[in-house]
């Protein structure tokens, strides 16, 4: 079979037999650039992918110091944990047969802006949610199985749910 | 006042109405989206103050997709790093900190094994960034603002700590034709 709920589950299988093989790294890195900008947005950065590329900018909310002229970077955290999700999930149900006929998400992060802010001690997250409205034929204990593994699967889920080391750097540049 | 393209008065602003109480504490980020079965797998929408923008999302040929959108991973690390950089300079220029130019670079570290084997090692390794920071303050001075930024960004408070995450999956019904 080489596809199912868009996903190409031939070339998964080859990739799962060349990193068992020792022939594909047992890592992945990814890597991105981005720089601050002094115009109408304050952040961009340029994602590439197999077969393109594309810029993304981001500005803070007026009330966080920003014009509101771009989505904010939690914004794109929200949306980055409910595709990586998302992709985890059908991927998986792909591999189990499963056949999804529709999926919806929906994801949200509670944010502490009295912690942002410095006006009081406490968790500057409080909250991560994320839910999935499943179309299939598929019994409830079947999707709650996948569910159960994209759980344990899905990295952005991952970062979410572990602490994982963060290593911050600055460098100086001469002006 | 505005320095390093971060406006200071409406910062000031915001903390005087959280302290009166007149803003609420909690802020709730939403955003929805959508598995496609076209040329890339997924779409999100996202609105913000002057406008709204949709965001779409691929997986390399290698775990399936059709490599026709970035990785989920590379918009989990523009938002780290991007959140991580506006705190830093929002930071900088609440101490009177002049930044010229700020390039941001970041990785993550997935364990690949651990994500198709089930390999009982962590799934994401580690996260970085670098900041190269061009500006006439001390490296000590930067220093203590990387580490008020550390604390203040919501996406590094994510990374570093783990947050109780239960997605629920709710099955709707196929309609009948």
């Amino acid at each position: 079979m080489k596809g199912m709920n868009n996903v190409n589950l031939e070339n998964l299988s080859k990739t799962r037999e060349s990193v068992a093989k020792g022939e594909l790294p047992p890592y992945r890195m990814f890597e991105v650039e981005g720089e601050w900008m002094f115009g109408e947005t304050q952040f961009k950065s340029t994602l590439n992918f197999e077969n393109g590329s594309i810029t993304l900018f981001t500005d803070q909310p007026t009330p966080s110091g920003g014009k509101g002229n771009a989505p904010n970077p939690v914004q794109y955290c929200v949306f980055s944990m409910i595709a990586c999700y998302a992709t985890t999930f059908v991927t998986i149900a792909a591999m189990k047969g499963v056949e999804i006929k529709s999926l919806k998400v929906k994801g949200y992060s509670k944010v502490n802006m009295k912690a942002v802010l410095e006006i009081e001690e406490g968790p500057v997250v409080e909250e991560v949610g994320i839910t999935l409205e499943v179309t299939s034929s598929a019994s409830r204990e079947v999707l709650e199985e996948i569910k159960n593994l994209a759980d344990k699967k899905c990295p952005a889920a991952y970062t979410v749910s572990h602490a994982v080391p963060f290593k911050s750097y600055i460098t100086f540049t001469d002006g | 006042m505005k320095i390093n393209n971060v406006n200071l008065d409406k910062i000031a602003e915001t903390k005087e109405k959280l302290q009166q109480g007149i803003w609420p504490e909690h802020r709730i980020f939403e955003v929805s989206g959508e598995w496609l079965f076209d040329k890339v797998q997924f779409m999100g929408y996202v609105e913000y103050d002057n406008g709204s923008t949709f965001l779409i999302s691929d997986q390399i040929y290698a775990f399936g997709g059709n490599g026709n959108a970035p990785h989920p991973l590379q918009y989990v690390l523009f938002g780290i790093m991007a959140c991580y950089s506006m705190v830093f300079m929002a930071k900088a220029a609440g101490k009177g900190i002049v930044i010229r130019s700020l390039k941001t670079r970041g990785y993550i570290k997935v364990n690949v094994k651990a994500a198709l084997f089930g390999e009982d090692k962590p799934l994401v390794e580690k996260v970085g960034i670098v900041l190269e920071v061009d500006t006439d303050a001390s490296p000590e001075e930067l220093e203590e603002v990387k580490i008020l930024a550390i604390k203040g960004c919501p996406s590094a408070y994510f990374v570093m700590n783990p947050i109780e995450f239960e997605p629920k999956v709710v099955k709707t019904e196929s309609a009948i034709v």
